[in-house]
Protein backbone atom coordinates (compact mmCIF):
# COMPACT_ATOMS: atom_id res chain seq x y z
CA UNK A 1 0.00 0.00 0.00
CA UNK A 2 1.37 3.45 -0.87
CA UNK A 3 2.37 5.68 1.77
CA UNK A 4 0.84 8.66 3.12
CA UNK A 5 3.21 11.90 1.63
CA UNK A 6 3.20 14.61 3.59
CA UNK A 7 5.10 18.19 3.34
CA UNK A 8 5.58 19.66 6.81
CA UNK A 9 6.39 23.36 6.92
CA UNK A 10 7.43 25.40 10.02
CA UNK A 11 9.68 27.54 10.66
CA UNK A 12 11.50 25.50 13.95
CA UNK A 13 13.96 23.52 12.60
CA UNK A 14 13.92 21.05 15.49
CA UNK A 15 10.04 20.83 14.99
CA UNK A 16 9.96 19.88 11.91
CA UNK A 17 13.09 17.64 12.40
CA UNK A 18 11.58 15.73 15.58
CA UNK A 19 8.33 15.26 13.81
CA UNK A 20 9.46 14.39 10.92
CA UNK A 21 11.47 11.25 12.39
CA UNK A 22 8.22 10.46 14.38
CA UNK A 23 5.67 10.46 11.16
CA UNK A 24 8.42 8.40 9.17
CA UNK A 25 8.18 5.89 12.54
CA UNK A 26 4.49 5.66 11.88
CA UNK A 27 5.60 5.18 8.07
CA UNK A 28 4.19 8.54 6.71
CA UNK A 29 6.97 9.97 4.62
CA UNK A 30 7.45 13.40 5.56
CA UNK A 31 9.67 16.21 3.77
CA UNK A 32 10.31 18.89 6.19
CA UNK A 33 11.43 22.56 5.08
CA UNK A 34 11.46 26.15 6.99
CA UNK A 35 10.21 28.52 5.07
CA UNK A 36 6.90 28.89 2.88
CA UNK A 37 8.69 29.68 0.10
CA UNK A 38 10.64 26.40 -0.02
CA UNK A 39 7.84 24.81 0.66
CA UNK A 40 6.01 25.83 -2.38
CA UNK A 41 9.26 25.16 -4.11
CA UNK A 42 8.70 21.56 -3.27
CA UNK A 43 5.37 21.82 -4.03
CA UNK A 44 5.90 22.36 -7.79
CA UNK A 45 8.12 19.76 -8.28
CA UNK A 46 6.53 16.81 -5.71
CA UNK A 47 3.56 15.01 -5.12
CA UNK A 48 2.40 15.14 -1.86
CA UNK A 49 -1.12 14.07 -0.21
CA UNK A 50 -1.43 16.32 2.68
CA UNK A 51 0.18 19.42 3.50
CA UNK A 52 0.82 20.68 7.78
CA UNK A 53 1.41 24.06 8.10
CA UNK A 54 2.67 26.37 10.67
CA UNK A 55 0.45 29.81 10.87
CA UNK A 56 3.01 32.05 12.06
CA UNK A 57 6.54 31.72 9.81
CA UNK A 58 8.63 34.95 9.25
CA UNK A 59 8.96 34.96 5.30
CA UNK A 60 5.39 33.82 4.68
CA UNK A 61 1.98 33.63 6.89
CA UNK A 62 0.86 30.75 6.46
CA UNK A 63 -2.36 32.13 5.04
CA UNK A 64 -0.34 33.53 2.76
CA UNK A 65 1.41 29.69 1.96
CA UNK A 66 -2.37 28.54 1.94
CA UNK A 67 -3.39 30.92 -0.74
CA UNK A 68 -0.84 30.00 -2.92
CA UNK A 69 -1.04 26.55 -2.09
CA UNK A 70 -5.36 26.78 -3.54
CA UNK A 71 -3.86 27.42 -6.70
CA UNK A 72 -0.92 25.65 -7.25
CA UNK A 73 -2.63 22.46 -5.36
CA UNK A 74 -5.89 23.15 -4.62
CA UNK A 75 -6.59 19.48 -4.45
CA UNK A 76 -4.07 18.37 -1.16
CA UNK A 77 -5.46 18.98 1.92
CA UNK A 78 -4.05 22.21 4.16
CA UNK A 79 -3.57 21.26 8.42
CA UNK A 80 -2.89 24.65 10.27
CA UNK A 81 -0.60 23.94 13.13
CA UNK A 82 -0.21 26.88 15.42
CA UNK A 83 1.19 27.82 19.04
CA UNK A 84 -1.74 30.58 18.85
CA UNK A 85 -4.31 28.68 20.10
CA UNK A 86 -7.23 30.96 19.55
CA UNK A 87 -10.63 30.82 18.45
CA UNK A 88 -10.38 33.58 15.88
CA UNK A 89 -7.33 32.00 13.95
CA UNK A 90 -8.64 28.74 13.83
CA UNK A 91 -11.98 30.06 12.64
CA UNK A 92 -10.05 32.29 9.85
CA UNK A 93 -8.19 28.73 8.92
CA UNK A 94 -10.73 26.60 8.46
CA UNK A 95 -12.40 29.83 6.40
CA UNK A 96 -9.67 30.01 3.73
CA UNK A 97 -10.11 26.53 3.53
CA UNK A 98 -8.37 24.49 5.73
CA UNK A 99 -9.13 20.49 6.45
CA UNK A 100 -8.23 20.99 9.66
CA UNK A 101 -6.42 23.24 12.63
CA UNK A 102 -3.85 21.82 15.66
CA UNK A 103 -3.06 23.65 18.50
CA UNK A 104 0.95 22.92 19.41
CA UNK A 105 1.92 21.13 21.36
CA UNK A 106 0.05 18.41 19.41
CA UNK A 107 -0.80 15.01 20.27
CA UNK A 108 0.98 12.47 17.92
CA UNK A 109 -1.60 10.03 17.23
CA UNK A 110 -4.31 12.72 16.96
CA UNK A 111 -2.16 14.00 13.96
CA UNK A 112 -1.58 11.09 12.51
CA UNK A 113 -5.56 10.07 12.55
CA UNK A 114 -6.20 14.00 10.68
CA UNK A 115 -3.34 13.21 8.37
CA UNK A 116 -4.99 10.00 6.94
CA UNK A 117 -8.48 11.46 7.28
CA UNK A 118 -7.40 14.21 5.03
CA UNK A 119 -5.32 11.68 2.31
CA UNK A 120 -8.64 9.24 2.59
CA UNK A 121 -10.69 12.57 1.54
CA UNK B 1 -1.77 66.45 30.79
CA UNK B 2 -5.81 66.16 30.55
CA UNK B 3 -7.84 62.53 31.12
CA UNK B 4 -8.67 61.77 28.24
CA UNK B 5 -4.77 61.37 27.30
CA UNK B 6 -3.81 60.00 30.50
CA UNK B 7 -6.77 57.61 29.78
CA UNK B 8 -5.19 57.14 25.88
CA UNK B 9 -1.87 56.53 27.81
CA UNK B 10 -3.00 53.88 30.20
CA UNK B 11 -4.89 51.88 26.84
CA UNK B 12 -1.49 52.44 25.17
CA UNK B 13 0.38 51.02 28.00
CA UNK B 14 -1.79 47.80 28.49
CA UNK B 15 -1.72 47.29 24.72
CA UNK B 16 2.23 46.99 24.98
CA UNK B 17 1.84 45.04 27.64
CA UNK B 18 -0.05 42.84 25.71
CA UNK B 19 1.33 43.08 22.44
CA UNK B 20 4.89 41.40 24.28
CA UNK B 21 2.60 38.99 26.48
CA UNK B 22 1.13 37.32 23.75
CA UNK B 23 4.89 37.25 21.59
CA UNK B 24 6.69 35.69 24.47
CA UNK B 25 4.00 32.69 25.08
CA UNK B 26 3.70 32.48 21.48
CA UNK B 27 7.59 31.57 21.03
CA UNK B 28 7.32 29.34 24.28
CA UNK B 29 4.94 27.44 23.41
CA UNK B 30 7.11 26.72 19.96
CA UNK B 31 9.77 25.57 23.10
CA UNK B 32 7.09 23.30 24.49
CA UNK B 33 6.03 21.74 21.25
CA UNK B 34 9.79 20.69 20.36
CA UNK B 35 10.41 19.38 23.75
CA UNK B 36 6.99 17.77 23.37
CA UNK B 37 8.26 16.23 20.19
CA UNK B 38 11.58 15.16 21.66
CA UNK B 39 10.03 13.18 24.40
CA UNK B 40 7.71 11.71 22.05
CA UNK B 41 10.29 10.60 19.45
CA UNK B 42 12.30 9.20 22.86
CA UNK B 43 9.48 7.17 23.48
CA UNK B 44 9.03 6.11 19.89
CA UNK B 45 12.45 4.93 19.70
CA UNK B 46 13.12 3.20 23.27
CA UNK B 47 9.50 1.65 23.41
CA UNK B 48 8.62 0.84 19.14
CA UNK B 49 11.86 -1.05 19.15
CA UNK B 50 11.53 -4.98 19.62
CA UNK B 51 13.11 -6.71 22.51
CA UNK B 52 15.70 -8.12 20.53
CA UNK B 53 16.20 -5.17 18.15
CA UNK B 54 19.68 -2.78 18.72
CA UNK B 55 18.95 0.36 19.78
CA UNK B 56 20.49 3.28 17.91
CA UNK B 57 21.96 4.60 21.03
CA UNK B 58 24.12 7.60 19.52
CA UNK B 59 20.51 8.81 17.89
CA UNK B 60 18.92 8.77 21.30
CA UNK B 61 21.96 10.12 22.70
CA UNK B 62 21.10 13.21 20.59
CA UNK B 63 17.35 13.53 21.95
CA UNK B 64 18.31 14.93 25.52
CA UNK B 65 20.51 17.57 24.13
CA UNK B 66 18.49 18.69 22.27
CA UNK B 67 15.64 18.98 24.95
CA UNK B 68 17.83 20.12 27.19
CA UNK B 69 18.48 23.17 24.71
CA UNK B 70 14.89 24.00 24.77
CA UNK B 71 14.68 24.21 28.21
CA UNK B 72 17.27 26.62 28.34
CA UNK B 73 15.86 28.80 25.61
CA UNK B 74 12.19 28.25 27.21
CA UNK B 75 14.09 29.42 30.84
CA UNK B 76 15.56 32.47 28.85
CA UNK B 77 12.42 33.51 27.55
CA UNK B 78 10.47 33.16 31.18
CA UNK B 79 13.06 35.34 32.85
CA UNK B 80 12.91 37.98 30.51
CA UNK B 81 9.44 38.24 30.59
CA UNK B 82 9.24 37.92 34.27
CA UNK B 83 11.62 40.93 34.74
CA UNK B 84 9.52 42.63 32.20
CA UNK B 85 6.46 42.13 34.36
CA UNK B 86 8.52 43.50 37.49
CA UNK B 87 9.18 46.29 35.85
CA UNK B 88 6.10 47.85 36.83
CA UNK B 89 6.96 47.46 40.32
CA UNK B 90 7.83 50.63 41.03
CA UNK B 91 7.78 54.14 39.44
CA UNK B 92 10.84 55.44 40.35
CA UNK B 93 14.06 53.31 40.95
CA UNK B 94 17.32 52.74 39.43
CA UNK B 95 18.05 50.47 37.10
CA UNK B 96 20.48 49.87 34.40
CA UNK B 97 20.11 51.03 30.89
CA UNK B 98 22.56 48.33 29.37
CA UNK B 99 20.41 45.68 30.82
CA UNK B 100 16.87 47.29 30.11
CA UNK B 101 17.54 47.62 26.62
CA UNK B 102 18.51 44.13 26.23
CA UNK B 103 15.75 42.97 27.83
CA UNK B 104 13.16 45.10 25.75
CA UNK B 105 15.57 44.19 22.50
CA UNK B 106 15.22 40.37 23.59
CA UNK B 107 11.28 40.18 23.83
CA UNK B 108 10.96 42.41 20.62
CA UNK B 109 13.37 40.19 19.06
CA UNK B 110 10.72 37.78 17.80
CA UNK B 111 8.58 40.08 16.58
CA UNK B 112 11.76 41.49 13.94
CA UNK B 113 12.73 38.14 12.87
CA UNK B 114 9.21 37.50 11.69
CA UNK B 115 9.29 40.26 9.12
CA UNK B 116 13.17 39.84 8.44
CA UNK B 117 14.46 42.79 10.36
CA UNK B 118 17.30 42.78 11.46
CA UNK B 119 17.80 44.11 15.06
CA UNK B 120 21.07 45.41 15.68
CA UNK B 121 22.30 46.50 19.24
CA UNK B 122 25.75 48.26 19.77
CA UNK B 123 26.24 48.33 23.68
CA UNK B 124 28.33 51.44 25.23
CA UNK B 125 31.47 50.09 27.19
CA UNK B 126 30.52 50.77 30.39
CA UNK B 127 27.44 50.51 32.11
CA UNK B 128 24.92 53.38 31.94
CA UNK B 129 23.04 54.07 35.40
CA UNK B 130 19.78 55.56 35.52
CA UNK B 131 16.90 56.32 37.83
CA UNK B 132 13.15 56.72 36.71
CA UNK B 133 10.28 54.65 35.45
CA UNK B 134 11.78 51.42 33.60
CA UNK B 135 8.70 50.38 32.22
CA UNK B 136 7.56 53.59 30.64
CA UNK B 137 11.36 53.58 28.98
CA UNK B 138 10.84 50.13 27.82
CA UNK B 139 7.36 51.49 26.69
CA UNK B 140 8.55 54.00 24.54
CA UNK B 141 11.78 51.85 23.10
CA UNK B 142 9.48 49.65 21.77
CA UNK B 143 7.00 52.53 20.25
CA UNK B 144 10.13 53.78 18.59
CA UNK B 145 11.12 50.01 17.17
CA UNK B 146 7.56 49.32 16.49
CA UNK B 147 7.38 52.76 14.47
CA UNK B 148 10.68 51.53 12.68
CA UNK B 149 9.22 47.91 12.42
CA UNK B 150 5.86 49.32 10.54
CA UNK B 151 8.43 51.24 7.73
CA UNK B 152 10.66 48.35 7.27
CA UNK B 153 11.21 45.97 4.09
CA UNK B 154 12.52 42.55 4.59
CA UNK B 155 15.94 42.76 4.77
CA UNK B 156 16.17 45.85 6.67
CA UNK B 157 17.59 46.70 9.61
CA UNK B 158 17.03 48.66 13.00
CA UNK B 159 20.25 49.63 15.24
CA UNK B 160 20.17 50.53 18.74
CA UNK B 161 22.90 52.72 20.55
CA UNK B 162 23.32 54.33 23.96
CA UNK B 163 25.38 56.29 25.87
CA UNK B 164 25.94 59.07 28.63
CA UNK B 165 25.23 62.61 27.69
CA UNK B 166 26.45 65.03 29.59
CA UNK B 167 24.60 64.68 32.74
CA UNK B 168 22.17 62.41 30.97
CA UNK B 169 21.93 59.68 29.17
CA UNK B 170 21.02 59.51 24.66
CA UNK B 171 19.24 56.37 23.37
CA UNK B 172 19.64 56.08 19.68
CA UNK B 173 16.96 54.07 17.41
CA UNK B 174 18.00 53.97 13.79
CA UNK B 175 15.36 52.93 11.22
CA UNK B 176 13.38 53.17 8.27
CA UNK B 177 10.07 55.22 8.75
CA UNK B 178 7.61 57.14 7.17
CA UNK B 179 8.65 60.55 5.73
CA UNK B 180 6.09 62.66 8.40
CA UNK B 181 7.29 60.84 11.12
CA UNK B 182 11.03 61.57 9.86
CA UNK B 183 10.43 65.09 9.93
CA UNK B 184 9.03 64.65 13.44
CA UNK B 185 5.47 63.95 13.47
CA UNK B 186 4.17 61.31 15.61
CA UNK B 187 1.09 60.30 13.90
CA UNK B 188 -0.83 58.86 16.59
CA UNK B 189 0.79 61.32 19.26
CA UNK B 190 1.23 58.67 22.09
CA UNK B 191 4.84 58.17 21.91
CA UNK B 192 4.71 62.31 22.42
CA UNK B 193 2.39 61.37 25.72
CA UNK B 194 5.09 58.55 26.91
CA UNK B 195 7.90 61.02 26.13
CA UNK B 196 6.62 63.77 28.14
CA UNK B 197 5.09 61.20 30.86
CA UNK B 198 9.01 60.00 30.97
CA UNK B 199 10.33 63.46 31.11
CA UNK B 200 12.61 63.26 28.21
CA UNK B 201 12.73 64.67 24.90
CA UNK B 202 12.81 62.80 21.22
CA UNK B 203 14.16 64.45 17.89
CA UNK B 204 14.64 62.68 14.65
CA UNK B 205 17.35 63.17 11.93
CA UNK B 206 18.54 61.71 8.65
CA UNK B 207 20.86 58.43 9.10
CA UNK B 208 22.70 56.00 6.85
CA UNK B 209 20.61 54.32 4.35
CA UNK B 210 18.01 56.16 4.22
CA UNK B 211 17.08 55.56 8.09
CA UNK B 212 15.94 58.07 10.19
CA UNK B 213 17.79 58.44 13.45
CA UNK B 214 15.39 58.75 16.72
CA UNK B 215 17.18 60.30 19.66
CA UNK B 216 15.61 59.57 23.46
CA UNK B 217 17.31 62.49 25.30
CA UNK B 218 16.68 61.11 28.97
CA UNK B 219 17.18 63.72 31.93
CA UNK B 220 19.63 63.99 35.03
CA UNK B 221 17.46 64.57 37.87
CA UNK B 222 13.99 63.83 38.97
CA UNK B 223 13.78 68.10 38.89
CA UNK B 224 13.95 67.79 35.12
CA UNK B 225 11.67 65.03 34.19
CA UNK B 226 10.83 61.61 35.78
CA UNK B 227 14.49 60.52 35.27
CA UNK B 228 17.83 60.83 36.92
CA UNK B 229 21.24 59.21 35.53
CA UNK B 230 23.40 58.22 38.00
Amino acid sequence: MKRIRVLLIDDEEELVSALAERLMLRDIEAVGVTRGAEGLRWLEKEQFDVIILDLKMPDMSGMEVMRRVGKLAPEVPVILFTGHGSVKSSEEGLEQGAFAYLAKPIRIEELVATIKEAAAG
Amino acid sequence: MRDNQQHNLRQSDLAFFGAITASVTHEFKNCLAVINEYSGLLEDLLMGAAPDDCIDVDRIAKVPVSISRQVSRADQIVNRLNQFAHSVDQPMVQFELNELIERIVGLVRRLADMQRVDLEVNPPDDQVSVEGNPFLLQHVIYGCIERCLRHSKQGGSITITWKREGDGAEVNVTGAMGSSEAGGADNDGLLSLLVTELGARVDCSPAEDDRTATVIHLPRSPNEGSLHVG
